[in-house]
């Protein structure tokens, strides 16, 4: 398609929504545009690039422009947006972990079920075949033996990575509790998919952020299966500054800019926000016009609301026994007990990640004050000897969490930076409470277990998944929510809203598998639009 | 007196004093924050001379962890040193600063006024101790302690020369580094990805016999 063509849709963001869509309105027939504010890089460069980061520890997922990735914290807690996120084709699945999980069914019904938050405007119902198609298109490897996961109609597309021999140490403990261990699904390739490699244990995906074969799932995968048909063209370096709507209401132009600064603009006949919970809630923000004073799409003033995050827990323990950690750059074993509970009137969702991996050689060569022989020996006496529980817990929304506007502060392009505004409140605190004493009632009853890091301290050391959620989210009552269940805006009817922006409730796992989800069920309602 | 002896006697009296030791101690964990040593980067870049870079290599041989130190271990290490002093402002300042200080204190603690590349292995490693007692106290809580009194010299000397060689070590020969724990599969180095379902199987047996799983 030429550059200077009108296309039908236009999408803002290359990452794992954006990819997504590209790829099913392209293969529908549908003529797209997909504007990525960073660079975008080459797969056949990932090698090198896992080799450099080895060797030097430079992150090759870093802002290209930094003074344009300017935020700032206004609330109690200082959110890290900056390790939280990455600005190039492809977007965060750059450096995501891969784990694919499906939301609960009782996730959609909050307030019916437990009158917290809200409830979603579709069920788990609507969305279950779509999730099979999502776990499809980024070749989700694993296994139905969660007996706590909501119900599926579809087999995972790839065989299960099999339990890491020392999962078997946490699996003891968890015997004695009655807590079940079950696989884990992950976008990564068990065996070749998508003319991708299997997986050949790399082990840099989790720690590092690189699979330099990409046998594990990017969204580039999608922008290139779009490009193949014709219908789509990707341009990078294109950071959209303004969407313009047209004298009826509806979204006509975005101007973006290059980072030499000069301006252009493109019309099409839709558009697709798919910049992510933050920045696609800045761009609504900053479009604001006569016509939508509060910023485009925010009649219900909700654009920016209700910011959700999971919030990371860990209890780490000593062993008698060695393991051997590193073999792998992912955890095979998790526990769902705890996530979809019948009660949650006063805490919510854990969910239990049971992790193999202490420090490296490295790792206790910088704690350590000894060098030479005395270090040699203290690394072969401490290596393989910790472990560590992860707990992902559920937050729920909250209006006064906020991403807006710094007045005072201005990017790269003169716009205002986003400020996030930030709090967890008594539930998610009661919550993560529960949380350390599963994790600490593990390693008690794991024989020899001595815990280094737990209890109050780990209060003290909350951590996030980064995963932005609910800054748009869905609804039928326009006064209440940004946009519909086919995630069209409510106030301007052909600009689309996708990404983990439109959850209600966030739930206790992953959102990635929902954002790709929601991505396909979006695309097939919106190619109908133009075929 | 001894910095040493002071420094005993300083940690020593403040341990006594339980309620305020705490107070301490917890400024302890802040003073690094204000003393942490900063890289002059207005401060040229360029080469080591061969004497300077010899000094920098007997400081490696006693730094490194390996086992076997090839010399393929000190090519990449050599290496390192160059590019860092080449490519990055203040770190030629700091590993010259390094030489001097490893000169100076053997020359203050031989009988016969050596230089540090010179004297032999065992004495190179009692010469570290020496300048850096602080750094290798074992409990981290004293070791805080290190930030407040070690010289300024020394710190500079751990943060930027110390660490840089041994995170030389570690980072730019993986092989080398991995093989302490016996693996020879490790981060970067493709493998059958069903290993990881077994049991871990160690090749080398140096100092290893309790670490099969």
């Amino acid at each position: 398609m030429p550059l200077n063509d009108i296309p039908d849709v236009c999408i803002i963001g290359a990452g794992l929504a954006g990819g997504i869509m590209a790829y099913e309105l392209a293969s529908k027939g549908v003529r797209v545009t997909v504007l990525e504010a960073g660079p975008r890089h080459d797969p056949q460069a990932r090698f090198s690039y896992m080799q450099n980061r080895l060797a030097t520890g430079a992150d090759p997922w870093a802002s290209n422009l930094p003074e344009r990735d300017v935020f700032t914290n206004a609330g109690e807690v200082e959110y890290p947006l900056k390790s939280a996120r990455v600005k190039a084709v492809g977007g965060s699945t750059l450096h995501w972990g891969g784990l694919s999980l499906r939301l609960h069914e009782t996730d959609f019904k909050m307030k019916s079920l437990y009158g917290l938050a809200d409830d979603w405007p579709i069920g788990y119902e609507q969305l279950e075949p779509y999730y099979g198609k999502a776990e499809a298109a980024l070749g989700v490897a694993g296994i139905a033996d969660n007996p706590f996961a909501s119900y599926r109609s579809t087999k995972f597309p790839l065989p299960p990575f099999p339990f890491n021999y020392h999962d078997r140490v946490f699996k003891k403990a968890c015997d004695k509790l009655g807590i079940v261990m079950h696989h884990i699904p992950w976008a990564r390739n068990s065996m070749p998919y998508q003319n991708a490699p299997a997986c050949q244990a790399f082990s840099t995906c989790g720690s590092h952020g690189i699979c330099p074969i990409s046998a594990q799932y990017t969204s580039e995968r999608h922008i290139q299966l779009a490009e193949k048909t014709g219908n789509a063209q990707v341009i990078p370096n294109a950071n959209v500054l303004r969407i313009h709507v047209d004298k009826s209401g509806r979204a006509q132009s975005v101007t973006y800019a290059t980072p030499d600064r000069e301006q252009h603009e493109l019309r099409a006949g839709a558009f697709v926000l798919a910049a992510h919970a933050i920045e696609s809630t800045r761009l609504l923000l900053l479009s604001k016009s006569s016509r939508f004073p509060q910023g485009l799409a925010n009649r219900s003033g909700l654009v920016g609301k209700n910011f959700m995050e999971h919030l990371y827990l860990s209890v780490t323990a000593k062993l008698k026994e060695r393991v051997a950690p590193h073999r792998i750059g992912f955890n095979t074993a998790e526990s769902h007990q705890f996530v979809a509970a019948k009660n949650k009137d006063d805490t919510g969702s854990v969910k239990i990640e049971f992790e193999i991996t202490g420090p490296t050689p490295l790792d206790i060569a910088r704690r350590s004050g000894n060098w030479g022989a005395d270090l040699a020996r203290e690394i072969r006496e401490s290596y393989g000897r910790d472990v560590r529980i992860s707990l992902e817990i559920e937050q729920l929304p909250d209006e006064k969490n906020t991403i807006s506007l710094d007045p005072k502060v201005t990017d790269y392009f003169g716009n205002p930076a986003p400020r996030i505004t930030y709090a967890i409140g008594d539930y998610e605190k009661a919550t993560a409470q529960k949380a350390i004493e599963i994790g600490e009632s593990i390693f008690g009853a794991l024989e020899g277990a001595e815990i280094t890091r737990g209890g109050s301290e780990s209060m003290n050391n909350i951590g996030f998944g980064y995963h932005h959620m609910g800054t748009c989210r869905m609804g039928h009552d326009p006064e209440k929510s940004v946009v519909d269940s086919d995630l069209r805006s409510h106030d301007v009817d052909n600009l689309f809203i996708v990404g983990s922006g439109v959850f209600v409730t966030g739930g206790g796992v992953q959102p990635s598998l929902t954002i790709a989800t929601l991505a396909i069920r979006a695309a097939e309602y919106l190619a109908k639009e133009f075929n | 007196m001894r910095r040493r002896t002071f420094l005993a006697i300083a940690i020593g009296g403040l341990a006594v004093s339980a309620a305020s030791g705490a107070k301490i101690l917890r400024l302890g964990t802040r003073i690094p924050q204000y003393r942490k040593p900063q890289l002059d980067e207005d401060s040229p870049t360029g080469r080591l001379s061969a004497v300077e870079m010899s000094t920098v290599m007997a400081l490696a041989e006693v730094l490194i962890p390996a086992d076997t130190k090839s010399e393929r271990i000190y090519n990449v290490l050599r290496s390192h040193v160059e590019s860092r002093t080449l490519a990055n402002n203040g770190y030629l300042e700091e590993y010259r600063r390094a030489v001097a200080l490893l000169d100076e204190t053997a020359e203050s603690v031989t009988a016969v006024g050596g230089k540090f590349a010179e004297l032999p292995v065992s004495q190179r490693q009692r010469i570290l101790e020496d300048i850096l007692w602080e750094y290798r106290a074992e409990q981290t809580r004293v070791r805080q302690f290190e930030a407040i009194f070690s010289p300024a010299g020394t710190l500079a000397f751990r943060n930027f020369v110390v660490r840089d060689i041994l995170e030389a070590f570690f980072r730019k020969l993986p092989g080398e580094a991995w093989a302490i724990v016996g693996y020879s599969h490790y981060p970067g180095v493709p493998a059958d990805p069903r290993t990881y379902s077994r049991p871990l199987q160690i090749t080398s047996t140096s100092n290893l016999s309790d670490h099969a799983a």
